[in-house]
């Protein structure tokens, strides 16, 4: 793999043999050398590679080895003449995370962090195989997939505002439950208003400190004000419906005679049959990824009215990190419909962008980047340079620095849970030996990503959180 | 017939040797089943469930059996806990699952969202048979 340094924080990776474009890697010194470690770089190589992609294959400074595509990586495709990869959203489709601010500051919590902690515990579903407070029949799966988080707004679960605040206002339209199959709805059922586990969280914060001080006013972000922020996805229903799509297409691999250097990375016309039906069930389980995350600040805004009369959470913004979508963007200077493939990744679109919402069309969209649970996490902003070089796309997060099996060897539930004690953090979790997997060790510095995004320009940093109560499954 | 996870840093790698192909399926099965569950079964509650495949490969097949696996400890009623009888002709399946009823055992230790096809072969080397395989988690 041949790089060529651009500048502090990107690189080239030039077109090889095979490669449609070359690629654009954004890291510092630093970050590139964790980054060389794994093979992240080939799946770079591997995206560039797909028809129909323009501009350059991209990754992002949280970039690590994935499958098909790498983690933190970006392609647009040309809808006439590319493709549409389930390997560039990934199982867990819309995946992202939400932000909300309350009306109190860490001082008004302290108190009572600890019945916090117990109550949002006990309210938030979380873990493997726990089901949430529906069992959806038929005809409401068929209008939650949809409809998305206004299907939950609608049950009085939320706000117009929560909604105007969510990316895509939480619903693409290009949704049809008909494109999903039996066993992808059978496993959504009973999910929604569940987090899951893994890297997923439901964290209780405060606003640290403030940099953009003009943004963080217009995004309701003041300093000590107490956050909420949740890191889930479409669950089992997300994680069948790109199951079900890959073995599709699979079979149709002697049909398109698409030649790919990974059959992760298997694919269709994006304007073909078998294109839409993918596009229509990824967006519907986009869509219950919304509801989903709607539907847990419903709860946790309970939790904290229960413990705390007359406290609101007003949500900040909700973005997604795994997903495909249309948008317009700048090709070879001229503007253009392009698909883009986002995994593990954020939009970051800037102020005057009509996509962003009224509110805060003059600064820019909020972009959320969880960091580890004891470190903090940030609220950055998107930039006019993100469209001219990223597709309008930033980091999603710290990215994993270290696997399950050495973060388990090397660090100890014990230090974990002491070094939490110290900084302040309650955590309340289904497994301890699964907590230790998702130890700050184990992930990249959130500082030094943002760094190299906030370096890059490709997004402004506005505020750092720093976590207080941490519920995992 | 042995398996081993890999370190890797963002999913879940397994490796897998065999003597025969029938062996390497069945033991990648094995492997999956006691990730997600951790030991054998215990309760007594227990009872026998069939599953048939077919694919187009052996790689598709692979996919597919332990997607199939994944499937069935997450949704209905039973939970896949062990493997009782294993068969493999060509590119067909035909397996015999212990299972436990739901709610009746533990509940599985993580969640694994799917096994990819990344990297994915199913290969004979000197008589072994070998796969490696990445799941999302």
């Amino acid at each position: 793999m041949k790089l060529k340094q651009i500048d502090q924080f990107r690189w080239r990776l030039e077109q090889e043999r095979g490669m449609k474009v070359p690629g654009l890697i954004f890291a510092d010194k630093a970050g590139l050398a964790k980054i060389r470690s794994d093979r992240s770089l080939e799946q770079v190589a591997n995206v560039a590679h797909l028809p129909g992609i323009v501009g350059r294959s991209l990754a992002m400074p949280d970039i690590h080895w994935g499958y098909g595509f790498p983690i933190g990586g970006v392609a647009a495709m040309d809808p006439d003449h590319g493709v549409i990869s389930p390997g560039g959203v990934g199982y867990d489709i819309n995946c992202g995370v939400r932000l909300a601010v309350g009306n109190l500051s860490r001082f008004d919590l302290a108190e009572r962090a600890e019945d916090l902690a117990d109550t949002l515990y006990h309210r938030i579903p979380c873990g493997v195989g726990r089901g949430g407070d529906f069992r959806l029949n038929d005809r409401e799966m068929v209008e939650l997939l949809v409809k998305g988080a206004g299907w939950v707004v609608g049950r009085g679960y939320g706000t117009t505002e929560d909604l105007d605040r969510t990316e895509e206002r939480g619903c693409l339209r290009a949704a049809d439950p008909d494109a999903l199959s039996e066993r992808a709805i059978e496993r959504g059922r009973t999910q929604l208003g569940t987090l899951g586990s893994g890297n997923h969280f439901l964290e209780a914060g405060y606003v640290e400190e403030i940099y953009d001080q003009d943004a963080a006013e217009r995004f309701g972000l003041k300093k000590d004000a107490v956050t909420v922020m949740i890191h889930c996805g479409s669950r089992g229903l997300g994680h069948q419906v790109c199951t079900d799509s890959l073995r599709s297409m699979q079979k149709r691999r002697g049909v398109d005679q698409i030649k790919i250097p990974d059959r992760q990375l298997a694919c269709v016309p994006i304007r073909s049959t078998a294109g839409e039906r993918y596009l229509a069930a990824m967006a519907a389980a986009a869509n219950f990824a919304w509801a989903n995350r709607q539907y847990l600040l419903h709860l946790a805004r309970n939790v904290f009215s229960s413990l705390f009369p007359g406290t609101s959470l007003r949500l900040v913004y909700d973005v997604s990190h795994n997903i495909a979508k249309m948008e317009e963007h700048k090709v070879k200077g001229r503007m253009q419909t392009v698909c883009v493939h986002r995994k593990g990744a954020t939009r970051a679109f800037p102020a005057g962008h009509p996509d962003v919402c009224e509110e805060y069309r003059s600064v820019g969209q909020p972009v959320l980047i969880p960091g580890d649970m004891r470190t903090g996490s940030y609220v950055l902003v998107g930039t006019d340079r993100a469209m001219d070089e990223t597709f309008g796309s930033t980091c999603h997060g710290a990215g994993r620095a270290k696997s399950r099996s050495a973060a388990k060897r090397e660090i100890s539930i014990e230090e974990l849970e002491a070094g939490m004690r110290r900084e302040g953090v309650l955590c309340r979790a289904r497994s301890r030996k699964l907590l230790v997997e998702e130890a700050p060790e184990a992930y990249k510095n959130v500082d030094s990503v943002v760094g190299v995004v906030h370096g890059a320009g490709i997004s402004r940093r506005v505020a750092r959180l720093k976590p207080l109560v941490v519920i995992k499954g | 017939m042995q398996y081993q996870w890999i370190d890797h840093d963002a999913d879940m790698l397994l490796e897998v040797a065999a003597d025969s192909c029938e062996r390497l399926f069945e033991c990648a099965g094995t492997a999956l089943l006691e990730a997600l569950w951790g030991v054998p079964p215990s309760s007594e509650s227990q009872f026998t469930s069939e599953i048939r495949l077919q694919c187009e490969d052996k790689v598709d097949l692979l996919v597919a059996w332990l997607n199939e696996l994944l499937f069935l400890s997450e949704t209905g009623n039973s939970r896949p806990r062990s493997i009782e009888r294993f068969r493999l002709a060509g590119n067909n399946l035909h397996a015999f699952l212990i299972c436990e009823t739901k709610g009746a055992g533990s509940e599985p230790v993580r969640d694994i969202k799917a096994a990819t096809y990344h990297d994915l072969a199913v290969e004979e080397v000197g008589g072994e048979w070998r796969a490696r395989i990445v799941f999302d988690v």
